[in-house]
């Protein structure tokens, strides 16, 4: 008899807490705690774009490193604005990048410089040639397309523009007589960078802009750095362009879903306290409100404000988010205000607006925190809908769906250009929505059970 | 049921009126009303402004037409026939010239593009049918797939069947169309060779599209009619049913399964609303002239009489879709009264 | 009713078990009862004490999982019904046992007509024709009671009171002339005034149709004018089984005294105090050993959270399940005892002296 009842007692405490009790059932569902994780993650990105650009892509959102086509995942790019200067000695000593032995390094050198250091890197074995496995693996060799033929003539003419492509014939149209590829037919394959950018690298040196670099002046050139998921169709890094993305996407998803949240808990709060025919009026404009093409309205407010401001942006998809909200809100204030505290609270003289956002709203927050995080996928979602269509994000600013745009523009040439935003995005709405669906499940053990 | 019916068309015509006000306001407040300047300097401002100031975005590669041409075609043309922006002329907004177009709007008439010597109407007549096409079939996609996935999951809670299609469901409402579309094309296009990436010459080409279109409304409508078969199935007259005797078929298709699918019910009416939205996108991808492209082009040319006609066409369509639901659905639920 | 008749439905330690996040929950527990053919048992429990998912268990509706009927017999005319396919117990259940459910409002089908339900059975298990069915529901819906059967046979049940929703109930469980008719709380949602007219309506049905009747209730007082004999169940275990009478005059079981004093008696007026039984049911979630009640129990001793009792026989099926059973039925605190009396040996028993024994025993 002594040893049973104590317990009961704990039990009983225990049972009272719905918030920690939800807790514990959410650290159940691993699903949720994996897509909290990745949330998490995401968030921690969107917010240190600054230091991952800085130290770990070497890249930044707008620097342009074109060559002939957007680069493939693991290509190699000559960051100027994050870089380390490489030793200026053995291949990179002064004398080695003057070729010519002038005494001074032009631009022209400079490209060739760091064409050779490509070549060195791609000739793994260190024999001055490349062999057809060399070829392929190199980064800048691209899968042939469906329709290509192998005609040497028809090579040469669009070579000039183009990546060589993996294919053993090309190969041989570019290789010499030996069969072996040497760093003068390399051509495209080790061009890591233009003429233009490789003025920019020497401007990084050159103090009394000549442009030419003395022994004094030279210091050692930016190391090149791999641009691990690719680039766009301007040479821009991608995987930089994908974090500052994930700031924009992420960014237009909170700042959207708390205007809905404050226009939906106003209006829903205020149709579930007032009541009567209030009430009805308000909610049967939720009603009509429901069916409508807010996106087409949206599109309509976007084309005539020809600014496409983030600001804007944020209002408009906040403004059509907040149906459900008002709905929920609504239904718990009206199953909240018979309860009697509130009845306790206004025999006290409390006024309707404390007795709503001090009484009420704090004890519907359940279900609101759960359907605001559902909210955060859908108004990212629409952000990237109205991106893709050219109408949100605009240029120097980019997000998840205006990268997803670039890409679908490059997709047959460069898959990794829409696949790269694409996955980011799915995997980010799969997690925020892995992790509403359990803080609801959490939140309302009763759909769960039996 | 008819007073129903009655007072639900009357207000279906509020709200209409509701959307024309909002949009022929928000193309009001436009701060360089073309037209507007237009009529001030007595030059093609707004031709110039549009042909100059095209979107950098690159998907329209069409050559627009030259700007002289296009403003003596936009000269040629006035009076209310053109649409709300082109006649008004400053201090001239106001009753008189809202009640103008929407007389135009009730005579059948939604005005004439501000780019092309076509009216609205006939600009976006030609896609319709692609549109049309696109959305059944996405529609019916949804529902022949969604229905019975929920049901199996519902049935099968907590088990492999339960888990395994809920997680397809949920990749399904995650994945947005724009990154589906470009990745199905890669795949059975591209790769494959098995459909036309681009275009739309047979009804085969139109498999891929409408599976883009329908794959998020197939796995929203499974998710659905799952939590509608979990609420259902423990309702204590499901309990009696079985205590009956029926068979478990029985339990399922003649008790359950209607109260199930009624939110799926009245779901349809803000589905089709995405779904119009959502085929814009995919049309665009699959370079299918339906009337979301014609819509996307026209907000970038800033064609605002087309974008306007665009939205009071898709608003009356859904309007009316929803009034047919709500029928449909009180018809469905005996417990809903005609009130 | 003699003990020697065949009985109808014999429960043989029937073991109910549920599997939830906190734990096996033990809601029925070593369940044995029996009921003979044309008996009113009626079975008196706190909610949460298994009266109502040892029904469930019998008509086969336990949902596994999560449930789990971790053993025993439920025999019908000597038929194991555990033992039975899904295709064989569902020409058992509606048609030869069947239930009427506690909550009218809920228990129809909102979606069909009265009309289907109704014939439903009818044409599942008798094999009746559309109209044939349609007659006889008609019939039973006016042997019942509902005013212009005929008119409202085709309406929907939101369309009927609590009242009529729960003759239609008793219609429906009627249909297919049961041998077993089990009553789950069929009056607690109603209104009292109602709540009588169904009790009298299940008893003049019961007596036209020779049926076995189970009323389970919580309520005492429903059970006290209808039920031959009453079980009290509490956490999952039978605490006492009796004939009516006895079970009021005699009980034995410190529980059910506790639950005769809760009970408001019209006939005592303010005299009688009503003194609720202390405390809250435990948690079936966790093994109890002993008895289950011992907690809760002024009469509880070191053995009791040790072993669960052997039952103590008092014939004519009298049996309590105490180890004190003896001492609680001779300090003879049925619904006539003094107040003063029952008082006395409160105290007595709570200073934890025992109570002599007066009085034949068995």
């Amino acid at each position: 008899m002594s040893d049973s009842k104590p317990e009961e007692g704990t039990q009983l405490e225990q049972g009272t807490s719905l918030w920690i009790d939800a807790l514990r059932r959410l650290r159940k569902n691993y699903a949720a705690m994996a897509g909290a994780a990745v949330v998490l993650f995401m968030g921690f990105i969107a917010i240190g774009y600054e230091v991952l650009s800085a130290s770990v892509t070497h890249f930044t959102l707008d620097e342009q490193h074109p060559f002939v086509a957007p680069k493939p995942p693991g290509a190699r790019s000559v960051p100027i604005v994050h870089y380390d200067l490489m030793s200026t000695t053995g291949e990179w000593a002064f004398e080695k990048v003057d070729a010519n032995g002038d005494g001074v390094i032009t631009d022209r050198e400079v490209q060739q410089a760091y064409w050779r250091q490509e070549f060195r890197t791609l000739d793994e074995d260190s024999d001055g040639s490349l062999s057809y496995g060399e070829y392929v693996r190199a980064p800048l060799s691209l899968p042939p397309p469906s329709e290509f033929s192998t005609d040497c003539n028809k090579w040469a003419m669009v070579r000039v523009s183009l990546a060589p492509i993996e294919n053993q014939d090309i190969f041989l149209c570019d290789a010499g007589d030996d069969g072996r590829i040497s760093f003068e037919e390399a051509g495209k394959l080790v061009e890591v960078i233009t003429i233009g950018e490789a003025r920019s690298v020497m401007a990084l040196k050159d103090a009394n802009e000549d442009g030419e670099l003395t022994p004094q002046e030279y210091g050692g050139f930016p190391a090149p750095r791999v641009n691990l998921i690719g680039t766009d169709q301007l040479g821009r890094d991608l995987l930089t362009r994908l974090i500052y993305g994930a700031r924009i996407s992420l960014a237009v998803g909170l700042i959207a879903t708390l205007v809905s949240f404050l226009i939906g808990v106003t209006w829903g709060a205020t149709a579930g306290f007032v009541g009567g025919k209030v009430d009805n009026l308000m909610m049967r404009i939720v009603d009509i409100m429901y069916g409508l093409p807010f996106m087409f309205l949206v599109i309509l407010l976007i084309s005539v404000f020809q600014t496409r401001s983030l600001f804007l942006l944020f209002m408009a998809l906040g403004a059509i988010q907040w149906l459900t909200m008002a709905r929920i809100v609504r239904g718990q204030v009206i199953s909240l205000k018979k309860q009697e505290f509130v009845e306790a609270a206004r025999c006290i003289g409390t006024p309707s607006a404390a007795i709503i956002f001090r009484h009420l709203i704090p004890n519907a927050l359940g279900p609101i925190i759960v359907y605001s995080t559902l909210t955060v996928p859908a108004v990212m979602l629409e952000e990237a809908f109205l991106s893709f269509l050219g109408l949100g994000v605009q240029a120097p600013l980019t997000s998840w769906g205006a990268l997803a745009s670039e890409g679908r523009q490059n997709m047959e040439a460069a898959p990794w250009m829409i696949i790269a935003p694409g996955l980011a995005l799915a995997v980010t709405l799969l997690s925020m929505n892995f992790l509403g669906d359990g803080l609801r499940d959490a939140l309302d053990p009763q759909l769960r059970k039996d | 049921m008819t007073r129903f019916i009655l007072r639900r068309l009357v207000s279906s015509i509020f709200v209409i009126l509701i959307i024309i006000t909002a949009s022929l306001w928000i193309t009001r407040q436009a701060p360089s009303n073309p037209c507007l300047k237009e009529r001030e300097s007595n030059t093609c401002a707004c031709v110039k402004e549009n042909s100059l100031d095209l979107p950098v975005f690159p998907i329209y590669t069409e050559i627009p037409i030259s700007p002289v041409a296009e403003c003596q075609m936009w000269e040629k043309s006035s009076g209310f026939e053109l649409g709300p922006v082109n006649v008004l002329g400053p201090g001239q907004w106001g009753e008189t010239q809202y009640f103008t177009y929407v007389g135009t709007l009730a005579s059948g008439s939604l005005g004439q593009s501000m780019k092309t010597d076509l009216s609205v109407w006939e600009t976006l007549s030609a896609g319709i049918p692609f549109t049309f096409q696109l959305g059944l079939q996405a529609l019916f996609i949804a529902l022949l797939i969604g229905i019975p996935a929920g049901l199996v999951a519902g049935l099968k809670q907590n088990q492999i069947q339960d888990y395994s299609l809920m997680t397809v469901a949920m990749l399904g409402v995650s994945i947005p169309n724009f990154v589906l579309g470009p990745v199905l094309i890669m795949l059975f296009s591209l790769e494959l060779g098995w459909f036309a990436a681009v275009g739309w010459d047979s009804w085969w080409d139109s498999v891929l599209p409408s599976i883009t279109l329908g794959l998020y409304y197939t796995a929203y409508i499974a998710r659905l009619t799952r939590g509608g078969m979990l609420e259902i199935v423990r309702q204590d007259f499901i309990r009696t049913a079985r205590a009956k005797g029926l068979a478990e078929q029985v339990v399922v298709v003649r008790h359950a399964l209607k109260g199930a699918l009624l939110p799926v019910v009245s779901y349809m009416g803000p589905a089709i609303a995405a779904m119009l939205t959502g085929s814009v996108v995919v049309e665009e991808i699959f370079g299918l002239p339906g009337v979301g492209k014609e819509f996307v082009r026209s907000a970038l040319n800033r064609d605002y009489n087309v974008v306007l006609g665009t939205v009071i066409m898709y608003s009356s369509i859904l309007v009316i879709l929803n009034m047919v639901v709500d029928v449909v659905y009180t018809w469905l639920d005996p417990r809903v009264s005609y009130d | 009713m003699s003990e020697s008749s065949e009985p109808l439905l014999e429960i043989k330690n029937l073991k109910t078990h549920f599997k939830t996040d906190e734990g096996v929950v033990r809601a029925v527990d070593g369940v044995s009862y029996s009921v003979r053919p044309g008996e009113c048992v009626g079975v008196v429990g706190e909610s949460g004490s298994g009266k109502s998912v040892t029904q469930i268990t019998v008509l086969g509706l336990i949902p596994q999982p999560p449930g789990i009927i971790a053993g025993g017999e439920i025999l019908f005319k000597g038929q194991d019904l555990l033992k039975l396919k899904p295709r064989e117990m569902r020409k058992i259940r509606g048609n030869r046992i069947s239930m009427i459910w506690q909550d009218p409002m809920t228990s129809l089908n909102p979606f069909l007509k009265i009309s289907r339900q109704l014939t439903e059975p009818l044409m599942t298990h008798q094999g009746m024709g559309k109209e044939e069915a349609r007659e006889k529901a008609v019939e039973m819906l006016t042997k019942v009671g509902i005013p212009a059967a005929r008119e409202r046979f085709d309406q929907y049940p939101h369309q009927f009171s609590g009242g009529m929703r729960q003759r239609v109930m008793i219609a429906m469980a009627l249909l297919c002339q049961p041998e077993l008719l089990i009553a789950d709380e069929p009056t607690t949602a109603l209104d009292v005034t109602i709540q009588a007219q169904i009790l009298e309506l299940i008893k003049d049905l019961r007596e036209d149709f020779g049926t076995s009747v189970i009323m389970i209730t919580h309520d005492l007082g429903v059970v006290a004018g209808m039920a031959d004999r009453i079980i009290v169940m509490y956490a999952g275990r039978v605490m006492e089984e009796a004939p009516s009478n006895a079970l009021f005059h005699k009980p034995s079981h410190p529980y059910t005294v506790g639950l005769l004093r809760s009970v408001p008696r019209l006939d005592k007026g303010r005299a009688a105090r009503l003194i609720p039984i202390p405390g809250l049911p435990p948690n079936v979630a966790k093994p109890l050993p002993g008895c289950p009640f011992a907690a809760r129990c002024n009469w509880a001793q070191p053995k009791c959270n040790e072993a669960f009792p052997e039952p103590v026989d008092f014939g004519d099926g009298h049996r309590s399940y105490c180890w004190r059973a003896e001492e609680v039925r001779a300090a003879d605190l049925g619904t006539h005892a003094d107040p003063g009396h029952i008082d006395a040996i409160e105290a007595k028993v709570k200073a934890g002296e025992s109570i002599e024994l007066q009085g034949e025993v068995g």
